[in-house]
Protein backbone atom coordinates (compact mmCIF):
# COMPACT_ATOMS: atom_id res chain seq x y z
CA UNK A 1 0.00 0.00 0.00
CA UNK A 2 1.70 3.35 -0.94
CA UNK A 3 0.07 6.91 0.07
CA UNK A 4 0.75 9.52 -1.98
CA UNK A 5 0.22 12.99 -0.36
CA UNK A 6 -0.04 16.31 -1.55
CA UNK A 7 2.53 18.27 -0.46
CA UNK A 8 1.16 21.68 0.32
CA UNK A 9 -2.80 20.25 1.87
CA UNK A 10 -4.06 17.31 3.23
CA UNK A 11 -5.77 15.27 0.80
CA UNK A 12 -4.07 12.52 -0.06
CA UNK A 13 -4.88 9.18 -2.44
CA UNK A 14 -3.82 5.36 -1.49
CA UNK A 15 -2.67 2.93 -4.19
CA UNK A 16 -1.62 -0.69 -3.71
CA UNK A 17 0.49 -0.63 -7.23
CA UNK A 18 3.35 -3.27 -7.73
CA UNK A 19 4.86 -3.48 -11.38
CA UNK A 20 7.45 -1.48 -13.52
CA UNK A 21 5.74 1.24 -14.76
CA UNK A 22 7.63 4.36 -13.69
CA UNK A 23 5.88 6.45 -11.05
CA UNK A 24 5.54 9.43 -13.64
CA UNK A 25 3.98 7.44 -16.26
CA UNK A 26 1.58 6.06 -13.58
CA UNK A 27 0.58 9.90 -12.40
CA UNK A 28 -0.01 10.76 -16.47
CA UNK A 29 -2.39 7.67 -17.27
CA UNK A 30 -4.43 8.07 -13.80
CA UNK A 31 -5.07 11.68 -14.44
CA UNK A 32 -3.00 13.05 -10.74
CA UNK A 33 -1.63 15.16 -13.18
CA UNK A 34 -2.60 19.20 -13.00
CA UNK A 35 -4.66 19.75 -16.18
CA UNK A 36 -3.66 23.51 -16.24
CA UNK A 37 0.09 22.66 -17.36
CA UNK A 38 1.21 23.23 -13.84
CA UNK A 39 4.18 21.25 -12.71
CA UNK A 40 3.94 18.63 -10.57
CA UNK A 41 6.43 15.92 -9.23
CA UNK A 42 6.55 12.97 -6.84
CA UNK A 43 8.87 13.66 -3.91
CA UNK A 44 10.22 11.45 -1.36
CA UNK A 45 10.30 12.46 2.20
CA UNK A 46 13.85 14.00 1.63
CA UNK A 47 12.31 16.28 -1.48
CA UNK A 48 13.88 14.54 -3.85
CA UNK A 49 12.26 14.24 -7.58
CA UNK A 50 11.26 10.28 -7.78
CA UNK A 51 9.01 10.65 -10.96
CA UNK A 52 11.66 7.95 -12.81
CA UNK A 53 11.23 5.36 -9.83
CA UNK A 54 9.70 2.02 -11.35
CA UNK A 55 6.31 1.74 -8.84
CA UNK A 56 8.08 -1.11 -6.93
CA UNK A 57 10.91 1.06 -5.83
CA UNK A 58 9.07 3.63 -4.71
CA UNK A 59 8.78 4.45 -0.64
CA UNK A 60 5.39 3.83 0.70
CA UNK A 61 4.95 7.43 1.30
CA UNK A 62 5.04 10.25 -1.48
CA UNK A 63 4.17 13.75 -1.71
CA UNK A 64 2.83 15.13 -4.79
CA UNK A 65 3.94 19.09 -5.16
CA UNK A 66 6.93 21.16 -6.15
CA UNK A 67 10.58 20.62 -4.55
CA UNK A 68 11.27 23.49 -1.84
CA UNK A 69 13.60 25.62 -4.38
CA UNK A 70 10.72 25.47 -7.10
CA UNK A 71 8.07 27.71 -6.83
CA UNK A 72 5.16 28.65 -8.98
CA UNK A 73 4.05 32.34 -8.29
CA UNK A 74 1.51 34.83 -9.65
CA UNK A 75 3.15 38.36 -9.38
CA UNK A 76 0.58 41.06 -8.51
CA UNK A 77 3.16 43.40 -7.68
CA UNK A 78 7.08 44.08 -8.75
CA UNK A 79 9.29 46.14 -6.89
CA UNK A 80 12.70 47.43 -8.39
CA UNK A 81 15.39 46.84 -6.05
CA UNK A 82 18.73 48.16 -7.56
CA UNK A 83 19.38 46.08 -10.73
CA UNK A 84 16.73 43.35 -9.54
CA UNK A 85 13.18 42.89 -9.86
CA UNK A 86 11.53 41.54 -6.46
CA UNK A 87 7.85 40.60 -5.16
CA UNK A 88 7.01 39.79 -1.70
CA UNK A 89 5.08 36.46 -0.89
CA UNK A 90 2.16 36.61 1.72
CA UNK A 91 4.34 34.77 4.30
CA UNK A 92 6.75 38.04 3.88
CA UNK A 93 9.49 36.34 1.71
CA UNK A 94 11.50 38.12 -0.32
CA UNK A 95 11.74 37.01 -3.98
CA UNK A 96 14.57 38.45 -6.34
CA UNK A 97 14.42 37.56 -9.99
CA UNK A 98 15.47 39.11 -13.13
CA UNK A 99 13.09 40.21 -15.64
CA UNK A 100 9.76 40.06 -13.44
CA UNK A 101 6.35 41.58 -14.25
CA UNK A 102 3.50 42.41 -12.90
CA UNK A 103 0.06 40.41 -13.16
CA UNK A 104 2.32 37.83 -14.68
CA UNK A 105 2.16 33.77 -13.56
CA UNK A 106 5.86 32.57 -13.20
CA UNK A 107 7.50 28.91 -12.74
CA UNK A 108 10.51 29.81 -10.68
CA UNK A 109 13.74 27.88 -9.52
CA UNK A 110 15.50 29.24 -6.43
CA UNK A 111 18.79 29.30 -6.57
CA UNK A 112 20.22 30.94 -3.51
CA UNK A 113 18.37 31.55 0.02
CA UNK A 114 19.53 34.05 2.50
CA UNK A 115 18.49 36.03 5.34
CA UNK A 116 18.59 39.16 5.94
CA UNK A 117 19.44 40.75 9.15
CA UNK A 118 15.99 41.71 9.86
CA UNK A 119 14.76 37.65 9.68
CA UNK A 120 13.70 37.71 6.01
CA UNK A 121 13.99 35.75 4.00
CA UNK A 122 15.49 36.92 0.62
CA UNK A 123 15.16 33.51 -2.19
CA UNK A 124 16.99 34.75 -5.54
CA UNK A 125 16.27 32.87 -8.38
CA UNK A 126 15.04 32.15 -12.16
CA UNK A 127 12.17 31.55 -14.81
CA UNK A 128 11.84 28.72 -16.53
CA UNK A 129 9.21 28.00 -18.99
CA UNK A 130 7.30 24.54 -19.09
CA UNK A 131 6.11 24.87 -22.87
CA UNK A 132 8.67 23.82 -24.63
CA UNK A 133 12.08 24.29 -24.45
CA UNK A 134 12.77 25.56 -20.31
CA UNK A 135 15.11 28.64 -21.13
CA UNK A 136 15.32 30.90 -24.52
CA UNK A 137 17.47 33.42 -26.37
CA UNK A 138 17.82 36.23 -23.95
CA UNK A 139 15.98 34.30 -20.68
CA UNK A 140 17.70 36.02 -17.67
CA UNK A 141 19.09 33.35 -15.22
CA UNK A 142 20.81 34.04 -11.58
CA UNK A 143 23.57 31.62 -10.83
CA UNK A 144 27.01 31.17 -9.24
CA UNK A 145 30.03 31.40 -11.28
CA UNK A 146 31.57 28.18 -10.39
CA UNK A 147 35.14 27.96 -8.49
CA UNK A 148 36.62 25.90 -10.79
CA UNK A 149 35.48 25.10 -14.69
CA UNK A 150 32.94 26.95 -16.56
CA UNK A 151 30.03 24.85 -16.57
CA UNK A 152 26.80 25.62 -14.86
CA UNK A 153 23.65 23.78 -14.29
CA UNK A 154 20.49 25.00 -14.81
CA UNK A 155 17.06 23.34 -13.38
CA UNK A 156 15.50 21.03 -16.12
CA UNK A 157 11.75 20.91 -15.21
CA UNK A 158 11.66 17.86 -17.33
CA UNK A 159 13.87 16.15 -14.85
CA UNK A 160 13.13 18.06 -11.55
CA UNK A 161 16.97 18.61 -11.38
CA UNK A 162 19.61 21.06 -12.40
CA UNK A 163 20.57 18.66 -14.83
CA UNK A 164 20.82 21.25 -18.09
CA UNK A 165 24.56 21.62 -18.12
CA UNK A 166 25.80 25.15 -20.21
CA UNK A 167 29.30 26.75 -20.75
CA UNK A 168 29.65 30.25 -19.76
CA UNK A 169 30.86 32.44 -22.94
CA UNK A 170 34.42 32.53 -23.66
CA UNK A 171 34.35 36.10 -23.25
CA UNK A 172 33.44 35.93 -19.82
CA UNK A 173 36.15 37.61 -17.03
CA UNK A 174 35.99 34.45 -14.61
CA UNK A 175 39.29 35.03 -12.91
CA UNK A 176 37.68 38.75 -11.62
CA UNK A 177 34.49 37.14 -10.53
CA UNK A 178 34.73 33.28 -9.60
CA UNK A 179 32.62 32.16 -6.80
CA UNK A 180 30.10 35.63 -7.65
CA UNK A 181 26.06 35.13 -7.70
CA UNK A 182 25.43 36.92 -10.93
CA UNK A 183 22.77 37.12 -13.51
CA UNK A 184 23.22 35.72 -17.09
CA UNK A 185 21.47 35.70 -20.16
CA UNK A 186 21.12 32.40 -22.32
CA UNK A 187 21.69 32.07 -25.66
CA UNK A 188 21.15 29.63 -28.13
CA UNK A 189 21.76 30.27 -31.75
CA UNK A 190 20.87 27.82 -34.30
CA UNK A 191 23.64 25.34 -35.05
CA UNK A 192 25.81 26.66 -31.80
CA UNK A 193 25.56 24.91 -28.39
CA UNK A 194 23.56 27.19 -26.03
CA UNK A 195 26.21 29.61 -23.63
CA UNK A 196 25.69 31.85 -20.68
CA UNK A 197 26.90 35.28 -21.38
CA UNK A 198 27.62 37.33 -17.24
CA UNK A 199 25.42 40.65 -17.31
CA UNK A 200 26.98 43.16 -15.19
CA UNK A 201 24.33 45.75 -15.80
CA UNK A 202 21.61 43.63 -14.08
CA UNK A 203 24.08 42.02 -11.29
CA UNK A 204 24.61 43.13 -8.08
CA UNK A 205 28.55 43.07 -7.03
CA UNK A 206 28.45 42.64 -3.00
CA UNK A 207 31.43 46.15 -2.05
CA UNK A 208 33.46 43.39 -0.32
CA UNK A 209 33.20 40.72 -3.06
CA UNK A 210 36.64 39.15 -3.55
CA UNK A 211 36.76 36.44 -6.53
CA UNK A 212 37.55 32.84 -5.10
CA UNK A 213 41.08 32.10 -6.43
CA UNK A 214 41.87 28.48 -6.14
CA UNK A 215 44.81 26.51 -7.69
CA UNK A 216 43.90 23.31 -10.42
CA UNK A 217 44.02 20.43 -8.64
CA UNK A 218 47.16 18.99 -9.53
CA UNK A 219 46.62 14.91 -9.88
CA UNK A 220 47.33 12.94 -6.90
CA UNK A 221 51.15 11.76 -6.97
CA UNK A 222 51.39 8.49 -5.45
CA UNK A 223 54.15 8.07 -2.80
CA UNK A 224 56.67 5.53 -4.27
CA UNK A 225 58.82 3.67 -1.00
CA UNK A 226 61.31 0.42 -1.54
CA UNK A 227 62.97 1.77 -4.65
CA UNK A 228 66.59 2.68 -4.78
CA UNK A 229 67.78 6.04 -6.57
CA UNK A 230 70.88 4.53 -8.58
CA UNK A 231 73.67 7.57 -9.70
CA UNK A 232 75.81 6.49 -12.79
CA UNK A 233 79.67 6.16 -12.64
CA UNK A 234 81.75 7.24 -15.28
CA UNK A 235 80.23 7.87 -18.83
CA UNK A 236 76.34 8.23 -19.39
CA UNK A 237 74.34 5.69 -20.13
CA UNK A 238 73.92 4.53 -23.31
CA UNK A 239 70.77 3.24 -25.10
CA UNK A 240 71.19 -0.78 -25.58
CA UNK A 241 68.08 -1.41 -27.66
CA UNK A 242 64.93 0.39 -28.10
CA UNK A 243 63.32 1.01 -24.29
CA UNK A 244 66.96 -0.52 -22.50
CA UNK A 245 69.65 1.96 -21.47
CA UNK A 246 73.22 0.49 -20.60
CA UNK A 247 75.00 2.05 -18.33
CA UNK A 248 77.47 1.43 -14.77
CA UNK A 249 76.41 2.06 -11.86
CA UNK A 250 78.32 1.14 -8.82
CA UNK A 251 80.57 -1.08 -10.33
CA UNK A 252 77.96 -3.11 -11.74
CA UNK A 253 77.02 -3.12 -15.49
CA UNK A 254 73.27 -2.35 -15.50
CA UNK A 255 70.40 -3.11 -18.01
CA UNK A 256 67.94 -0.38 -17.18
CA UNK A 257 64.26 -1.07 -18.05
CA UNK A 258 62.04 1.45 -18.05
CA UNK A 259 62.04 4.96 -17.40
CA UNK A 260 65.63 6.36 -19.19
CA UNK A 261 67.67 8.28 -16.52
CA UNK A 262 67.12 11.46 -16.04
CA UNK A 263 69.80 13.93 -17.47
CA UNK A 264 72.11 13.77 -14.33
CA UNK A 265 72.49 10.09 -15.00
CA UNK A 266 70.50 8.75 -12.22
CA UNK A 267 67.21 6.56 -12.16
CA UNK A 268 64.62 5.26 -9.69
CA UNK A 269 64.24 1.69 -10.15
CA UNK A 270 64.45 -1.54 -8.14
CA UNK A 271 67.18 -4.32 -9.43
CA UNK A 272 65.00 -7.51 -10.00
CA UNK A 273 68.03 -9.62 -10.64
CA UNK A 274 72.15 -9.98 -10.53
CA UNK A 275 74.04 -12.41 -12.89
CA UNK A 276 77.62 -12.39 -14.21
CA UNK A 277 77.32 -11.72 -18.22
CA UNK A 278 79.31 -13.21 -21.24
CA UNK A 279 82.51 -10.95 -20.75
CA UNK A 280 82.68 -11.96 -16.74
CA UNK A 281 80.64 -8.66 -15.86
CA UNK A 282 78.52 -8.39 -13.01
CA UNK A 283 75.59 -7.31 -14.24
CA UNK A 284 72.14 -6.05 -13.12
CA UNK A 285 68.77 -5.89 -14.37
CA UNK A 286 66.64 -2.64 -12.95
CA UNK A 287 63.44 -2.14 -13.39
CA UNK A 288 63.17 1.92 -13.47
CA UNK A 289 59.92 3.59 -12.31
CA UNK A 290 58.07 6.58 -13.41
CA UNK A 291 58.35 9.35 -10.51
CA UNK A 292 54.53 10.71 -11.56
CA UNK A 293 51.37 10.04 -11.87
CA UNK A 294 51.78 6.79 -13.32
CA UNK A 295 54.35 4.21 -12.75
CA UNK A 296 54.80 3.28 -16.04
CA UNK A 297 54.13 4.80 -20.05
CA UNK A 298 52.68 3.39 -23.21
CA UNK A 299 55.62 1.35 -24.72
CA UNK A 300 57.83 1.48 -21.27
CA UNK A 301 60.25 -2.17 -21.05
CA UNK A 302 59.99 -4.39 -18.26
CA UNK A 303 62.13 -7.08 -17.11
CA UNK A 304 59.67 -9.86 -15.92
CA UNK A 305 60.24 -13.77 -15.33
CA UNK A 306 57.80 -15.67 -16.80
CA UNK A 307 55.66 -17.92 -15.05
CA UNK A 308 56.03 -21.18 -15.54
CA UNK A 309 52.17 -21.38 -17.09
CA UNK A 310 49.82 -18.70 -17.44
CA UNK A 311 50.31 -15.17 -18.56
CA UNK A 312 50.09 -13.37 -15.17
CA UNK A 313 53.18 -12.40 -13.89
CA UNK A 314 53.59 -9.86 -10.60
CA UNK A 315 56.61 -7.07 -10.16
CA UNK A 316 57.09 -4.94 -6.96
CA UNK A 317 54.59 -2.96 -6.40
CA UNK A 318 56.45 0.59 -4.91
CA UNK A 319 52.88 2.24 -4.18
CA UNK A 320 51.72 -0.74 -2.04
CA UNK A 321 55.72 -1.70 -1.08
CA UNK A 322 54.61 -5.35 -2.38
CA UNK A 323 55.34 -7.53 -4.76
CA UNK A 324 52.00 -7.33 -6.22
CA UNK A 325 51.69 -5.39 -9.44
CA UNK A 326 50.06 -7.98 -11.74
CA UNK A 327 51.09 -8.19 -14.99
CA UNK A 328 49.27 -10.00 -17.53
CA UNK A 329 52.02 -11.09 -20.56
CA UNK A 330 51.03 -11.10 -24.31
CA UNK A 331 53.27 -13.41 -26.65
CA UNK A 332 54.94 -11.64 -29.62
CA UNK A 333 53.15 -11.82 -32.92
CA UNK A 334 53.26 -15.78 -34.64
CA UNK A 335 54.95 -17.11 -31.15
CA UNK A 336 53.64 -18.98 -28.21
CA UNK A 337 54.03 -17.77 -24.58
CA UNK A 338 54.69 -21.49 -23.77
CA UNK A 339 58.12 -20.93 -25.57
CA UNK A 340 58.86 -18.31 -22.76
CA UNK A 341 58.01 -20.36 -20.06
CA UNK A 342 60.34 -19.57 -16.77
CA UNK A 343 62.62 -17.28 -18.91
CA UNK A 344 63.40 -13.61 -18.36
CA UNK A 345 62.04 -11.32 -20.88
CA UNK A 346 61.54 -7.81 -21.67
CA UNK A 347 58.40 -6.48 -22.35
CA UNK A 348 56.33 -3.81 -23.64
CA UNK A 349 53.43 -1.77 -21.91
CA UNK A 350 50.49 -1.99 -24.05
CA UNK A 351 48.54 0.97 -25.13
CA UNK A 352 45.21 -1.04 -24.44
CA UNK A 353 44.97 -1.23 -20.79
CA UNK A 354 41.15 -2.45 -19.88
CA UNK A 355 41.34 -3.19 -16.43
CA UNK A 356 43.33 -0.48 -13.96
CA UNK A 357 44.24 -3.36 -11.28
CA UNK A 358 46.23 -4.98 -14.10
CA UNK A 359 48.83 -3.75 -16.72
CA UNK A 360 48.80 -5.40 -20.23
CA UNK A 361 52.42 -6.19 -21.53
CA UNK A 362 53.81 -8.01 -24.78
CA UNK A 363 56.75 -9.45 -25.27
CA UNK A 364 59.53 -8.02 -27.09
CA UNK A 365 61.42 -10.49 -28.76
CA UNK A 366 64.22 -9.05 -30.19
CA UNK A 367 64.98 -7.23 -27.27
CA UNK A 368 64.61 -10.48 -25.44
CA UNK A 369 67.07 -12.78 -27.83
CA UNK A 370 69.44 -9.50 -27.06
CA UNK A 371 69.23 -10.32 -23.30
CA UNK A 372 69.66 -14.06 -24.42
CA UNK A 373 72.99 -13.38 -26.72
CA UNK A 374 74.08 -11.41 -23.66
CA UNK A 375 73.61 -13.56 -20.83
CA UNK A 376 75.37 -16.37 -21.49
CA UNK A 377 75.56 -17.58 -18.25
CA UNK A 378 72.21 -16.61 -16.42
CA UNK A 379 69.53 -18.94 -16.54
CA UNK A 380 67.75 -18.18 -20.12
CA UNK A 381 66.42 -21.58 -21.47
CA UNK B 1 -26.00 15.28 -10.90
CA UNK B 2 -27.18 18.16 -12.49
CA UNK B 3 -31.45 18.44 -12.22
CA UNK B 4 -33.43 20.97 -14.59
CA UNK B 5 -35.23 23.74 -12.06
CA UNK B 6 -38.56 23.84 -12.92
CA UNK B 7 -38.63 27.60 -10.83
CA UNK B 8 -38.88 30.33 -12.90
CA UNK B 9 -35.50 31.60 -14.03
CA UNK B 10 -33.54 33.27 -11.60
CA UNK B 11 -35.66 31.91 -8.71
CA UNK B 12 -34.33 30.16 -6.30
CA UNK B 13 -35.82 28.36 -2.77
CA UNK B 14 -33.85 29.90 0.33
CA UNK B 15 -34.41 28.88 4.58
CA UNK B 16 -35.31 31.25 6.84
CA UNK B 17 -31.48 32.29 6.72
CA UNK B 18 -31.21 33.04 3.30
CA UNK B 19 -29.34 29.90 2.92
CA UNK B 20 -29.89 28.42 -0.96
CA UNK B 21 -32.07 25.10 -0.80
CA UNK B 22 -31.70 22.46 -3.40
CA UNK B 23 -35.59 21.97 -3.07
CA UNK B 24 -38.04 23.58 -0.61
CA UNK B 25 -39.34 22.75 2.72
CA UNK B 26 -41.25 24.09 5.26
CA UNK B 27 -41.01 28.05 5.75
CA UNK B 28 -38.91 28.35 2.76
CA UNK B 29 -39.07 31.20 0.41
CA UNK B 30 -38.93 31.64 -3.10
CA UNK B 31 -36.52 34.79 -4.20
CA UNK B 32 -34.72 35.63 -6.74
CA UNK B 33 -30.72 35.14 -6.44
CA UNK B 34 -29.90 38.92 -6.91
CA UNK B 35 -31.39 39.55 -3.51
CA UNK B 36 -29.07 36.63 -1.77
CA UNK B 37 -26.72 37.04 0.73
CA UNK B 38 -23.21 37.64 -0.25
CA UNK B 39 -22.25 34.35 1.39
CA UNK B 40 -24.21 32.42 -1.23
CA UNK B 41 -22.15 34.20 -4.05
CA UNK B 42 -18.86 32.96 -5.59
CA UNK B 43 -16.74 29.99 -4.81
CA UNK B 44 -16.04 28.51 -1.42
CA UNK B 45 -12.81 27.94 -0.16
CA UNK B 46 -13.24 24.11 0.19
CA UNK B 47 -14.28 24.13 -3.49
CA UNK B 48 -11.36 26.09 -4.08
CA UNK B 49 -8.95 23.85 -2.37
CA UNK B 50 -10.15 20.89 -4.06
CA UNK B 51 -10.04 22.59 -7.73
CA UNK B 52 -6.33 23.30 -6.64
CA UNK B 53 -5.50 19.78 -7.20
CA UNK B 54 -6.01 19.88 -11.04
CA UNK B 55 -5.52 23.12 -11.41
CA UNK B 56 -2.55 24.46 -8.89
CA UNK B 57 -2.05 27.59 -11.14
CA UNK B 58 -5.55 28.99 -9.30
CA UNK B 59 -4.95 32.10 -7.23
CA UNK B 60 -7.58 33.85 -5.52
CA UNK B 61 -7.93 37.71 -5.80
CA UNK B 62 -7.96 39.25 -2.31
CA UNK B 63 -10.13 41.97 -3.40
CA UNK B 64 -13.01 40.13 -5.30
CA UNK B 65 -12.93 38.31 -1.72
CA UNK B 66 -16.43 37.98 -0.38
CA UNK B 67 -17.15 36.74 2.85
CA UNK B 68 -15.34 33.36 3.18
CA UNK B 69 -16.25 32.84 -0.83
CA UNK B 70 -13.96 34.06 -3.73
CA UNK B 71 -15.19 36.40 -6.19
CA UNK B 72 -12.80 35.93 -8.72
CA UNK B 73 -9.85 34.02 -9.42
CA UNK B 74 -6.83 33.63 -12.10
CA UNK B 75 -5.68 30.53 -13.43
CA UNK B 76 -3.79 29.17 -16.11
CA UNK B 77 -5.36 26.60 -18.68
CA UNK B 78 -3.75 25.40 -21.87
CA UNK B 79 -4.94 25.80 -25.09
CA UNK B 80 -4.25 26.15 -29.04
CA UNK B 81 -3.14 28.99 -30.63
CA UNK B 82 -6.14 29.06 -33.30
CA UNK B 83 -8.00 26.51 -35.82
CA UNK B 84 -5.21 26.85 -38.31
CA UNK B 85 -2.19 26.75 -36.04
CA UNK B 86 -2.61 23.91 -33.26
CA UNK B 87 0.33 25.54 -31.53
CA UNK B 88 0.00 24.71 -27.57
CA UNK B 89 -0.58 28.23 -25.78
CA UNK B 90 -1.01 28.85 -22.04
CA UNK B 91 -4.04 31.32 -21.57
CA UNK B 92 -3.64 33.64 -18.35
CA UNK B 93 -7.45 33.85 -17.77
CA UNK B 94 -9.54 36.22 -15.17
CA UNK B 95 -12.39 34.27 -14.01
CA UNK B 96 -15.09 36.39 -12.66
CA UNK B 97 -17.66 34.12 -10.35
CA UNK B 98 -18.87 36.60 -8.21
CA UNK B 99 -22.57 35.82 -9.53
CA UNK B 100 -21.72 32.16 -9.30
CA UNK B 101 -23.62 29.40 -8.74
CA UNK B 102 -27.00 31.74 -9.92
CA UNK B 103 -24.87 33.09 -12.95
CA UNK B 104 -22.66 31.55 -15.44
CA UNK B 105 -18.51 32.05 -14.68
CA UNK B 106 -16.85 34.52 -17.16
CA UNK B 107 -13.56 34.18 -18.22
CA UNK B 108 -11.31 36.77 -19.66
CA UNK B 109 -7.61 36.29 -21.22
CA UNK B 110 -5.40 38.80 -19.75
CA UNK B 111 -2.33 36.98 -21.24
CA UNK B 112 -1.25 36.49 -24.54
CA UNK B 113 -2.35 40.21 -25.12
CA UNK B 114 -5.63 41.38 -27.72
CA UNK B 115 -2.68 41.26 -30.48
CA UNK B 116 -1.86 37.81 -30.28
CA UNK B 117 -4.04 35.66 -29.84
CA UNK B 118 -5.54 34.10 -32.90
CA UNK B 119 -8.19 32.23 -31.30
CA UNK B 120 -11.86 32.90 -32.62
CA UNK B 121 -13.91 32.41 -29.76
CA UNK B 122 -11.72 34.90 -27.87
CA UNK B 123 -13.70 38.32 -28.33
CA UNK B 124 -11.21 41.39 -29.54
CA UNK B 125 -9.49 43.13 -26.15
CA UNK B 126 -12.00 45.49 -24.18
CA UNK B 127 -12.19 46.83 -21.05
CA UNK B 128 -14.56 45.29 -18.06
CA UNK B 129 -15.22 46.84 -14.46
CA UNK B 130 -13.86 43.30 -13.12
CA UNK B 131 -10.23 44.83 -14.06
CA UNK B 132 -10.45 48.61 -14.70
CA UNK B 133 -7.46 49.49 -17.25
CA UNK B 134 -6.01 45.87 -17.54
CA UNK B 135 -7.54 45.01 -21.84
CA UNK B 136 -9.00 41.80 -21.34
CA UNK B 137 -10.30 39.72 -23.89
CA UNK B 138 -13.78 37.86 -23.03
CA UNK B 139 -13.86 33.85 -23.72
CA UNK B 140 -17.54 32.75 -25.76
CA UNK B 141 -17.86 29.38 -24.14
CA UNK B 142 -20.73 29.23 -25.01
CA UNK B 143 -23.63 29.75 -28.01
CA UNK B 144 -25.83 30.26 -25.53
CA UNK B 145 -26.07 31.39 -21.92
CA UNK B 146 -29.65 31.06 -20.40
CA UNK B 147 -28.87 27.37 -20.13
CA UNK B 148 -27.58 28.05 -17.15
CA UNK B 149 -30.30 29.31 -15.11
CA UNK B 150 -31.82 26.15 -15.47
CA UNK B 151 -29.30 23.90 -14.13
CA UNK B 152 -29.28 23.03 -10.62
CA UNK B 153 -26.51 20.52 -8.48
CA UNK B 154 -23.35 20.29 -6.69
CA UNK B 155 -21.57 23.74 -6.62
CA UNK B 156 -18.02 21.86 -7.27
CA UNK B 157 -19.68 19.37 -9.84
CA UNK B 158 -20.92 22.75 -12.16
CA UNK B 159 -18.07 24.55 -11.48
CA UNK B 160 -15.97 21.80 -12.89
CA UNK B 161 -18.26 21.09 -16.01
CA UNK B 162 -18.17 24.39 -16.72
CA UNK B 163 -14.38 24.65 -16.59
CA UNK B 164 -13.84 21.49 -18.13
CA UNK B 165 -16.02 23.34 -21.14
CA UNK B 166 -13.50 26.13 -21.15
CA UNK B 167 -10.82 24.27 -21.98
CA UNK B 168 -12.87 22.61 -24.59
CA UNK B 169 -13.32 25.97 -26.05
CA UNK B 170 -9.43 26.76 -25.83
CA UNK B 171 -8.81 23.15 -27.29
CA UNK B 172 -11.19 23.17 -30.01
CA UNK B 173 -11.96 26.58 -31.84
CA UNK B 174 -15.74 26.71 -33.67
CA UNK B 175 -14.92 28.70 -36.49
CA UNK B 176 -18.92 28.30 -36.81
CA UNK B 177 -19.12 31.04 -33.69
CA UNK B 178 -16.46 32.86 -34.49
CA UNK B 179 -16.04 35.91 -31.84
CA UNK B 180 -13.14 37.81 -33.35
CA UNK B 181 -13.20 40.25 -35.76
CA UNK B 182 -10.27 40.48 -37.70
Amino acid sequence: MMRLQMKDSDQQIELVADSSLLLKDFLNNNGLMPRDGSLRYALDQHDNVINNLPLSETPSVMYLGLPERVMSIWVDRVLEDGVQTKTKMENGDEVFVPGLSTNEHYNLYISRITKSKSGIVRKNGYCFRTNGAAYQENDLVYVRIPISGDEISLFNPITGSNSIKIKLDQSTPLSKIRGLWCVCSYHSQSGLKAYLQYRPEHTFIPPSFKPIQREEKQPLKPKLAGLNRYRRRGKNPKPWGPGITIGRFKDWLTYIAGAPPSPKGTILGRRVRTFTDAHNNSAQLINSYRDGEKLFETGDTIHIQMPKSGDLSTIFNPISKKNDLQIKVHPPRAKKLSMFSKCWVITRVCKSQNNPDILNVVIDSTLSELHKSNFSRSSFS
Amino acid sequence: MLMMNTNAHNLCWYDEFGNRLEGTKEGAFLAPWSICSAAQFGISDEIFQKLKFQYPSMKPIDKYKMGSNYGAFVITLPGVLSHLNQSRVSYRMLIDVRGYPHQKPLAYVFSPSDDEIKHCNIHNGGNFEIWPGQHLCFVCDSDDSNYWSTLKGDDLLLFVTWLEQLSKVLNNPNINSSARGE
